[in-house]
């Protein structure tokens, strides 16, 4: 007789095993050690029930967090790439929601793929929205705050909106994604340096924005708790004079429409 | 809504609160006794889910449904889990909690599976005992499932519903009675359902599931997926005479029909418990 713990460990690694047990004499006699079987099933089948419920389930609740991603491998392919995630990283976490997080660095380490930089990018804006969606709630910004805040504006620091997903890619997947999922056509992109904001706006509905890397740079240096002053004094230096120039343009537009879009959700002083 | 069992409410008939039905449930507030949510997909930071549960919450007695409190696990109970589940009970402040009695998990890896366990004294003792800290960590009355099967244990000393009230008893805990669950493990194993419903103690069941499976050939698969089949249906009938008023639940998780016919199962059930109970 096992004990509880020496019946889980050979079940959970039964289940964990690609392809049916049936063909392989070791898990046949596993299966018998564990199960009974009935007139209808042998021990093997039975168990066998349970491996691919944990291929089943696993698989699609992988597949619908990265949608585009199976769009541009198709299905076969995804079906391979996800059993090859979930044997190096099996599933650790109570939730299936974090299941696919370690999948865009799985990808990246794909380089069997062509087009594995733009998979890898892929992964990495998918996974965003997830990570988007359920980030933790602030209130929005009040008006009175910024009122408060005045002309003390540039040593203050902005609190920005936990949802917010700072990603800077090489292909413009971003501009792909919409694509696959409307099932429209496309091209596969040239690569394109480009950096983008995944957010959850005050409807709390996600979206994104592709936005310039100075701007990508100062968001990041505001997140990492520096004052606007410092973000923005960190950003310009090394840029050329002209580059500069357009940033101090263009810092009060970023910072309405941040204030506009929920990036920003306080001021503190 | 009258007192029932274990201190807790009879709450009626409910259905799963599911991501599709969210707009229409909050918009047309419609006539449903209760909700009762996963409590995994709520053990989240922010946003929408826990949005939408407090607008449902704000309407609606909601009741919290574990699927990875790995009862029946190995290994410790995960404390961060317990702990972010104790938050959400307090944020929603639900009659009863429940999950299954299987387990998910070992040696770190979580299988997502509600795995049915060995039905052995030793494993009564071992679920009982952790039953028992989640009841005490969430301070609310907490239910444990019976599950869908579709193997028995070389090693199993005793039938299901002896394993069930075993647990129960030494746990002193609620039972969430599924009936669609008894009756596709009677199929896959051969025992008769009644016989299950009329051996668990009657005293302790707080809620009872419906729901529909699909039919593999060899074996019947608990899915969640189509309408509760007439046998099931007419377990439920048996099961109201001998358990007497109990919450009840219509499950629906996979092709997910639109609202009404949700709650046309809903009423149906609410016209068993009506004809078996006046």
């Amino acid at each position: 007789m096992s004990t509880l713990r020496e019946l889980q460990a050979k079940l959970c690694e039964a289940l964990q095993r690609p392809t049916t047990l049936a063909d392989d004499p070791a898990m046949v006699a596993l299966a018998k050690s564990v199960a009974r079987g009935n007139d209808r099933m042998s021990p093997v089948a039975q168990v066998d029930v349970y491996r691919e419920q944990f291929f089943l389930r696993h698989v699609d609740a992988l597949w619908e967090d990265y949608p585009a991603l199976g769009d541009l491998l198709g299905w076969d392919e995804l079906e391979s790439l996800l059993k090859g995630y979930l044997r190096a990283h099996p599933p650790d976490s109570f939730s299936l929601r974090d299941l696919g997080a370690r999948l865009p660095a799985y990808v990246a380490t794909r380089t069997d793929y062509t087009h594995h930089a733009l998979l890898a990018d892929m992964a990495r804006h998918e996974w965003a929205f997830v990570d988007a969606f359920d980030a933790a709630d602030l209130p929005p910004l009040e008006t009175t705050r910024l009122q408060v805040a005045g002309d003390a504006l540039d040593g203050a620091v902005l609190v920005l909106d936990p949802s917010l997903v700072l990603h800077s890619y090489a292909y413009p997947v971003h501009e792909l994604r919409p694509k696959l999922l409307h099932h429209e056509p496309y091209d596969l992109p040239e690569p394109r340096a480009c950096h983008v904001v995944v957010y959850r706006g005050l409807d709390r509905d996600l979206a994104y924005r592709e936005v310039p890397a100075a701007a990508l740079a100062t968001l990041s240096a505001l997140r990492s708790g520096q004052s606007l002053a410092a973000a923005l004094d960190g950003v310009a230096e090394g840029l050329p004079e002209a580059e500069v120039a357009e940033l101090v343009a263009n810092v009060g537009g970023w910072f309405a429409s941040g204030v506009q879009g929920g990036f920003i959700r306080d001021v503190v002083l | 809504m009258s007192v029932a069992r274990m201190g807790v409410p009879d709450l009626g008939v409910g259905v799963g609160l599911r991501v599709p039905h969210y707009r229409q449930i909050l918009d047309e507030t419609p006539s449903v006794d209760w909700f009762e949510c996963i409590s995994e997909n709520f053990l989240v930071a922010g946003g929408k889910p826990l949005f939408h549960l407090d607008a449902v919450r704000a309407k609606y007695p909601v009741v919290l449904h574990g699927v990875s409190g790995d009862l029946g696990g190995g290994e410790a109970l995960d404390r961060d889990y317990l702990k972010r589940l104790r938050e959400l009970v307090r944020r929603v402040s639900p009659p009863w909690a429940s999950d299954h009695l299987c387990w998910n998990r070992h040696d770190g890896t979580n299988l997502h599976d509600l795995l049915p366990l060995p039905m052995t004294k030793e494993a009564v003792k071992h679920v009982a005992a952790r039953v028992r800290q989640v009841q005490d960590t969430l301070e609310i009355r907490f239910a444990i499932e019976n599950v869908s099967s579709y193997l028995t244990y070389v090693d199993d000393e005793m039938p299901e519903w002896e394993f069930l009230s075993a647990v129960a008893e030494a746990a002193d805990c609620g039972i969430l009675f599924d009936v669609n669950n008894v009756y596709v493990s009677s199929r896959n194993h051969g025992f008769d359902p009644k016989t299950y419903v009329d051996a668990i103690p009657h005293h302790r069941v707080v809620q009872m599931h419906l729901a529909g499976h699909t039919d593999r050939g060899t074996y019947l698969l608990d899915t969640h997926s189509d309408h509760v089949c007439d046998d099931v249906w007419e377990l439920y009938r048996h099961a109201c005479r001998r358990i007497g008023p109990c919450s009840t639940l219509i499950e629906w998780d996979d092709d997910i029909p639109e609202l009404p016919v949700l709650l046309a199962e809903a009423d149906k059930a609410q016209a068993i418990r009506a004809e078996v109970l006046r």
